[in-house]
């Protein structure tokens, strides 16, 4: 493998001689050229070239763990503000949608303002769709519907408020109410 | 209309994670409660304003330029020059500032930063008169906020203090009731350097320089300009929380010991600085 | 002669005919931001931010199958002679405008559908100049904020003064000299995405100042990859430093 550094247009390879991949992009002139600040890498036995960006945008892809907020609630979809693209910020503001398949509705799933951990499961049409079948995934963070107050875990589907002692059901994530799920980055 | 912005629950689960490291006298960023960030100030850079400054309390930095005017008076005040200060915080400062005209929170910065300046009598008003009722000097102080990260408040104060120290303005002579442009420039009359110091309170503990992430979880804050001679000369609350009397005599007294300190950095740093400006950007965020 | 051009082809602030304004550019220079440069060319100060590529609201902005570029070019009140009023005036619009459809040739927007990515461009102090300053500013950060792209750009102006076509006209040629001619430049590709021109010139002047100007975009490209690889590959001795698209090793 030989390493070299590139900018944006920097010729890289012709298309006969290689086939680009990430950070790479075909030109008209039939040469293939670097898209990003990167460093390249050539697999001279499988004749790919790739640039290996520096730094890397933050756009959710399918399989990665999102954590963000419901805001907006039907009687079979929650729109999820994202926060948290694998526990790093994200303050691009992506809006994840999850639409309810299952016997459980929505609403008694989630309330708006719910933190929530979801994973990517398609995107479809620019729409970033996700799902929350797994242990690990639901809600991480919420708040009595009643009255506000704090709530404590009853089981995989139930929180109790410690003030008015309402009970109230919701997809918990496992490891709901550790504060330390949002982690200081 | 004012509104307050709703928190979201980030900043709830975030705030649950500082009250436990404020009960033990700690911050996020390791600071003690009543440290500021690292201050530093560049004068001089922009040539073609009478005076500037580029100011950066952490991640925090601004821009302050001053361009001075001849104008008319106010009519109730024959006698007096003319100081306005505008602030904006750019749509470049963050990924939640949006372009447009000033919000009220930029309304409120500048006005604070302006009150601080003016009831110190920082600048000596009544010596900015060329013909009494007729012509005065304008002084225009515009900031504005290039990178975001908490206390707005005195990041500005100190930049449009820096560049009022260090601006230069013509001198005019009167010559049969006209005013003459001479080509010598003469620094702005000063009385005091005024230090604004901004503190916050989350849960009981009191802060001073919030940085953004601890403003977005706080009860209120509070905002102190003392002058030289260590008297409080503005004030301003904010947030929809309240303090006590207590807490309220606790940051007066820090805002005048803190006030001093960093009244002697400002002084420092305008003597110091070369004005020559092409390092300045750079390494500030060096 | 006029006064802008002395009988040995001096301009009036030192220069000759072809030569450029000490330019200098860094990378990286707000926190906060996705991509930010700071770029000094002449007396032009200016900095810039990318933020994105982010969640378009309002959401019909969006487009399937792009992103939406948007630029805005600002400048502060006290970067000019006269205090400006810090809102936008009809040239600032124009500018931002010219700086969306001089950038969005070099940007693969088609790898980020149903975003958008915002470029401000605040000039701290203005001089001649300050457009071709801001595009090419506003490319370094876009290459920052790690956009995919296929090629940087490069803007400089040429123009006629004093009778003598030259590169890169300062504030006061631009008042008083004969033609301005700002020119935008995808250096690897070849291709031309701005051109404006202020002021009278023959087609064979006009030619001249063409491959002037694009020459001018060549050297500020050149400091354009340099300031990039100081700011990535500052502390690695090995490769690419060698300028303008080079072969394999």
């Amino acid at each position: 493998m030989r390493v070299r550094f590139t900018l944006p247009g920097d010729r890289i390879a012709t298309i006969e001689e290689f086939e680009g991949l990430d950070g790479v992009y075909q030109h008209s002139d039939g040469m293939l050229r670097a898209s990003r600040v990167g460093k390249v890498t050539y697999d001279l036995k499988q004749r790919y070239v790739r640039v290996n960006g520096l730094k890397s945008i933050l756009l959710p892809k399918v399989g990665d763990h999102v954590i963000g907020f419901v805001h907006m609630l039907t009687s079979n979809s929650a729109n999820i503000r994202i926060v948290y693209i694998n526990e790093l910020r994200s303050d691009a503001r992506f809006d994840a949608i999850y639409i309810g398949r299952g016997k459980i509705k929505v609403q008694n799933m989630f309330r708006v303002g719910d933190m929530v951990r979801a994973k990517v499961a398609s995107i479809l049409n620019g729409y970033i769709h996700v799902t929350f079948r797994d242990s690990n995934l639901g809600v991480i963070y919420t708040r009595c519907n009643q009255c506000g107050g704090e709530v404590v875990r009853l089981n995989a589907e139930e929180v109790k408020c410690v003030e008015c002692n309402a009970v109230s059901s919701r997809k918990l994530a496992e490891d709901y109410g550790n504060v330390n799920a949002l982690r200081c980055s | 209309m004012s509104v307050k912005k709703t928190t979201t629950i980030v900043e709830q689960l975030r705030r649950a994670q500082m009250s436990e490291l404020l009960a033990m006298n700690k911050r996020l960023d390791g600071r003690g409660l009543k440290d500021y960030r690292e201050l530093r100030i560049e004068t001089g850079l922009i040539k073609k304003a009478n005076g500037s400054a580029l100011v950066s309390l952490g991640n925090t930095q601004v821009i302050a330029g001053i361009k001075v005017e001849v104008d008319e008076p106010f009519p109730d005040m024959p006698d007096k020059g003319l100081f306005i200060c505008n602030a904006e915080v750019l749509p470049l400062a963050s990924p939640y500032a949006e372009p447009g005209p000033p919000d009220e929170d930029a309304i409120e910065l500048a006005r604070v930063v302006d009150r601080g300046i003016r009831e110190s009598e920082m600048i000596a008003l009544d010596r900015l008169v060329l013909i009494s009722g007729k012509k005065v000097y304008a002084v225009f102080a515009d900031v504005s906020v290039l990178n975001t990260d908490g206390n707005l408040f005195d990041a500005t104060s100190y930049a449009v203090v820096a560049a009022l120290l260090t601006a230069r303005v013509p001198r005019y002579d009167v010559q049969d009731e006209k005013l003459v442009k001479s080509e010598e420039t003469i620094p702005l009359p000063i009385n005091t350097i005024p230090v604004s110091i901004t503190m916050a309170k989350i849960g009981n503990s009191i802060i001073v320089d919030p940085n953004a992430e601890e403003e977005a979880c706080m009860d209120a804050r509070i905002t102190m300009a003392t002058d030289e001679q260590g008297r409080v000369c503005a004030m301003q609350k904010g947030g929809s929380g309240t303090f006590s009397v207590d807490q309220l005599n606790e940051v007066a007294s820090l805002a005048i010991s803190l006030g001093s300190e960093v009244r002697e950095r400002i002084r420092s740093s305008v003597a110091s600085s070369t004005g020559g400006g092409a390092n300045s950007i750079r390494s500030m965020t060096s | 002669m006029s006064r802008l051009m002395s009988e040995e082809g001096i301009r009036i602030d030192g220069r000759r005919w072809n030569e450029l304004r000490p330019v200098r550019i860094e990378v990286g220079v707000l926190k906060n931001a996705d991509g930010s440069s700071y770029i000094e060319f002449g007396k032009n100060k200016i900095v810039v931010a990318v933020y994105g590529p982010k969640e378009v609201h309002p959401k019909h902005m969006a487009l399937p199958d792009r992103s939406v570029l948007r630029c805005r070019y600002h400048m502060l009140p006290f970067s000019v002679e006269e205090r400006k009023n810090p809102a936008p005036s009809r040239r600032e619009i124009e500018i931002s405008k010219i700086t969306r459809e001089a950038l969005e040739p070099a940007l693969i927007l088609e790898d980020y559908p149903r975003t958008v990515i915002d470029v401000f461009i605040e000039v701290l102090q203005s001089d001649g100049g300050s457009r071709c300053a801001g595009i090419t500013a506003a490319s370094v950060a876009l290459a920052d904020a790690g956009i995919n792209m296929r090629d940087l750009v490069a803007a400089c102006a040429a123009g006629k003064v004093g009778g003598r076509i030259v590169l890169d006209i300062n504030d006061e040629e631009d008042k008083m000299g004969e033609a301005d001619m700002p020119v935008a430049y995808l250096p690897n590709l070849k291709q031309v995405s701005l051109l404006q021109l202020d002021g009278k010139l023959t087609a064979d002047e006009y030619r001249e100042c063409l491959n002037l100007a694009i020459s001018g975009c060549m050297q500020v490209y050149s400091i354009q990859r340099e300031a990039l690889m100081r700011k990535y590959f500052a502390t690695d001795k090995r490769g690419g430093d060698e300028g303008g698209g080079g072969e394999e090793e």
